[in-house]
């Protein structure tokens, strides 16, 4: 089930993060392969935002590592890291209103690499996301909700990403739209991307990962396959319970 | 710069004791009247001109530190309003001494009410260069009229000095006692309901105007507030210098007080140390006044690199001064005080801090929360009006040629909460935000029996029209007790003069009140005194929630309540609702969570490209043919 050191293309270990004073993850760590995808999931204000905005670099480590592919990652800068092909898609999305959907996409791809194949990309994501290509004229401020997010993850999906993290895709998704974008993640998933995602809708999540890990206050405290998920079913709101409660003897908070 | 987080850590200590708080408010209003009365037996006639600098500066800089607070506006014409109470009492045609107080102050407001009617058009940096253009003409206007001003070397005040003045030390005691009726008058207006919601405007328009601010005017009237303190200080120190110079209404101590207004961080106390450093420093470093611009450019580059966000005391005397920082120096400090920390291993230390901090607070135990369902007591007992029902007629959005909603009429009884579910860019997000009045289209809303198709979105508000957003509105350095007082804003009419008169004590008390309820209902009173950014997506979601709450509305519009929240933050946001809509609150809300909308919903809607395409009872709608193909799919 978990993947050994020597085929792990992103390998963290003992992650610590926080804001200011407050310690927020205390000492993640999980190995992803090529091609695997893993949820980190559990209640609100376990860490799993924090968890990836200090992947990405948009948060410094307090401690631990990353490694990515071979090389050690902890200490660059957030563009650094998506350059090297580590790449988040925020919860808020994050776009410009004023820029067009298409800037946003050529953006992305100015931002990370240097070669010549903008068009090349574009199309590919426009294959990808057929919404985007009709809207491809308008500003990311009156897109609907759906397209935003369409948006957020096709602009990371132009840099050409090795690891793509994604914060609770799902958010605000109908959901058609939640199983359409499931259904192109997993196609990229077999095309050799590896994904961390970050989700509450654990039915959609185990559609797509292999393994899910549970974070409860900042530590991981359940490995468990997929499955075994779809096995606990409702059951799932007793597990949260039991995390609720050992987030409780385990700090105030 | 540890000496100062550990003072910072001291205060804080202090005032969390019973009999520190007192102390300390007692403190930072009277020091300027105790460094006044220490100033005048010691100091010698040269440190008292200086001081008397200081204070009169200091008062304008207290101005504009509450320009700053409740408006954002970041004036560069507070130093011409120094100059111009000058100036008026110089020229005044009533003769000297009281009537030119009385003049100068009369002069003052007239061009504050003018000069305001800036920041009802534009906004921070915009309003910055429109201040700078004031304060460029005024600086002209004096040159023009150089003659009549006499000359470039100033113009003599007759000495007839007011109210028996005759001491410098005397002028520096009158000047320290009107810095501090200043600091007690913005302390009170700092609790009073109008600051509550005025707070608001400068960070976030939108939810100002949620919460019933009517912003454009406030912005006005808290800048004729702020302008006429420089008149009145700028009159006083006329009488003291018995001369008025070309300077004093240069461009010189306008910079000097705008930077004073950053170092002070929204503080009117930081704003007058800003000024005191201000000043001392080229006093003490014999710098030439001419180099005085360039220093204080430095100083302002230099405070723009370190603190990128601004300087922000409150936060920095939490403790948290590393977040300020900019990133490059945060590393520094970490470094620095990683090796510290490594040195003490001081690690159980903070859990035990947290729970003193979290003292007195009402926090369920984690294994009770999410089980016992709000009790429909509790929230009837809140007194909301009940039986008012909303009406949406024939509504057409239109976002360039895109047809956002297209002909939807809807009617929704108080009572009940009615679901609107849809695919993406249905149209659903465009009619909350037209029956809030957030966005202009075609058609009618009819709220609580009345018309309100033409009412701005702070009428629609203070009538008990409540929203929340898909994305809950962030307000970087306000505290979640804040966000949720300033939702409660419709529960008073109390305004600015009532609030420095401290008038609105009753209003203030109810409310706390409403938004301590509110707190308790979405469970989240331990977050009371957390930075709204330190809080997870789903504790922000509950943030909203009980800010739409604290104001009792009797309509509520709510965009994907439960998105991104777990399954017991879930459970408890229907529990609520439902009892909310059982004491007589109407609920139109948002939704892609089908499992919530069957659980919480009375009725659902459907929309589909702009149109309701149908509506009837949660079961039956969910398993139709059509919804499943245009929504749930498979």
């Amino acid at each position: 089930m978990s993947t050994s050191a020597s085929e792990a293309l992103l390998s963290v270990a003992d992650l610590w993060a926080g804001y200011g004073p407050l310690e927020i993850v205390k000492g993640v760590s999980f190995q992803v392969g090529t091609g695997q995808a893993v949820a980190l999931a559990g209640p609100n204000g376990a860490g799993k935002t924090t968890t990836l905005m200090a992947l990405a670099g948009i948060l410094p480590l307090r401690r631990g590592t990353i490694v990515l592919d071979r090389s050690d990652i902890s200490r660059a800068s957030a563009e650094a890291r998506a350059r090297h092909g580590l790449c988040l898609v925020p919860q808020n999305r994050h776009l410009f209103p004023s820029l067009s959907v298409e800037d946003h996409l050529l953006l992305s791809i100015w931002a990370t690499r240097r070669d010549q194949r903008r068009r090349e990309d574009l199309e590919w994501v426009y294959e990808l996301f057929p919404d985007l290509f009709q809207a491809r004229r308008r500003p990311g401020g009156v897109l609907s909700g759906g397209q935003q997010q369409m948006l957020a993850v096709a602009r990371a999906l132009v840099a050409r990403p090795r690891v793509l993290l994604l914060d609770e895709p799902s958010t605000g998704l109908a959901p058609k739209l939640v199983s359409g974008l499931l259904q192109k993640l997993r196609l990229l998933l077999s095309g050799g991307l590896s994904i961390v995602l970050a989700e509450q809708n654990i039915v959609a999540a185990a559609e797509l990962c292999e393994r899910f890990l549970f974070i409860s206050s900042g530590r991981i405290a359940r490995v468990m396959g997929r499955e075994q998920v779809q096995e606990m079913g409702r059951d799932l709101r007793a597990l949260f319970l039991d995390l609720h409660q050992d987030a409780g003897s385990s700090d105030g908070r | 710069m540890t000496t100062a987080v550990a003072m910072a850590g001291a205060i804080s200590r202090l005032a969390r004791a019973d009999w520190g708080r007192p102390l300390l408010i007692g403190l930072e209003v009277c020091w300027p009247l105790i460094a006044g009365l220490v100033a005048a037996q010691v100091a010698s006639a040269y440190w008292l001109t200086i001081g008397m600098g200081m204070g009169v500066y200091g008062a304008a800089a207290v101005g504009l530190s509450i320009m700053l607070r409740y408006g954002g506006m970041p004036s560069f014409a507070q130093g011409s309003f120094v100059g111009l109470g000058m100036y008026a009492v110089a020229k005044s045609p009533w003769g000297f001494g009281p009537e030119s107080l009385v003049f100068a102050l009369l002069v003052g407001l007239l061009a504050a009410c003018l000069v305001g009617l800036l920041a009802i058009r534009v906004q921070h940096m915009q309003f910055l260069l429109a201040t700078l253009a004031v304060a460029l003409i005024g600086d002209q206007l004096v040159r023009a009229l150089v003659r009549e001003l006499g000359g470039p070397s100033g113009l003599p005040v007759p000495s007839e000095r007011p109210f028996g003045l005759n001491s410098n030390a005397e002028y520096v005691l009158a000047v320290s006692v009107l810095l501090t009726c200043l600091l007690a008058l913005s302390r009170l207006l700092k609790r009073s309901r109008f600051a509550a919601g005025a707070s608001l405007i400068g960070h976030d328009e939108v939810l100002s105007r949620v919460v019933g601010v009517a912003s454009r005017w406030t912005v006005w009237k808290v800048f004729v507030l702020g302008s006429m303190m420089a008149v009145a200080a700028g009159a006083l120190y006329a009488h003291f210098l018995l001369w008025v110079t070309p300077h004093h209404i240069s461009l010189l101590p306008n910079a000097e007080l705008l930077l004073a207004g950053i170092i002070g961080g929204n503080e009117p106390s930081g704003a007058i140390a800003g000024i005191v450093l201000l000043k001392l420093v080229p006093d003490v470093a014999r710098i030439d006044p001419s180099a005085q611009l360039m220093i204080f450019g430095a100083i302002l580059a230099l405070t723009a690199l370190l603190f990128p966000h601004g300087l922000q005391w409150r936060t920095i005397a939490r403790g948290r001064l590393p977040r300020l920082l900019s990133s490059r120096a945060r590393r520094w400090l970490a470094a620095a005080r990683g090796a510290a920390v490594a040195a003490v291993s001081g690690d159980g230390a903070r859990p035990a801090a947290m729970a003193a901090a979290g003292e007195g607070a009402p926090s369920a135990a984690p294994s009770q929360r999410g089980m016992a369902p709000p009790q429909g007591a509790m929230v009837q007992q809140r007194g909301r009006p009940s039986g008012q029902g909303l009406r949406l007629e024939d509504v057409l959005i239109r976002f360039g040629g895109v047809r956002a909603v297209d002909g939807v009429s809807i009617s929704l009884a108080a009572g009940k909460i009615v679901a609107v579910i849809g695919p993406n860019g249905a149209g659903k997000t465009s009619l909350l935000n037209y029956a809030s009045g957030l966005v202009p289209g075609q058609g009618r809303v009819l709220f609580a029996g009345q018309e309100v198709t033409s009412s701005t979105p702070e009428t629609r508000a203070a009538m008990g029209l409540g929203r929340t957003f898909q994305f809950p509105r962030l307000l970087p350095g306000f505290t979640v007790w804040e966000v949720v007082v300033a939702g409660a804003y419709r529960l008073g009419q109390s305004g600015l003069l009532a609030g420095l008169a401290g008038l609105d004590w009753r209003e203030v008390a109810a409310l706390n009140r409403a938004a301590s309820a509110a707190l308790e209902l979405c469970d989240i009173g331990r977050l009371r005194d957390e930075l709204v950014e330190e809080c997870s997506g789903a504790e922000l979601k509950l943030v909203d929630l009980a800010r739409a709450l604290a104001a009792r509305p009797s309509f509520l519009l709510l965009d994907e309540p439960v998105a991104g929240t777990d399954l017991d933050t879930r459970a408890r946001i229907a529990a609520l609702l439902r009892a909310l809509v059982q004491s007589g609150c109407g609920i139109m809300l948002v939704e892609h969570d089908l499992d919530f909308v069957v659980q919480v919903a009375d009725e659902v809607f459907v929309m589909d490209q702009g149109r309701v395409i149908m509506g009837g009872q949660p079961a039956t709608v969910m398993h139709h043919p059509e919804v499943v193909r245009v929504y749930i799919g498979q």
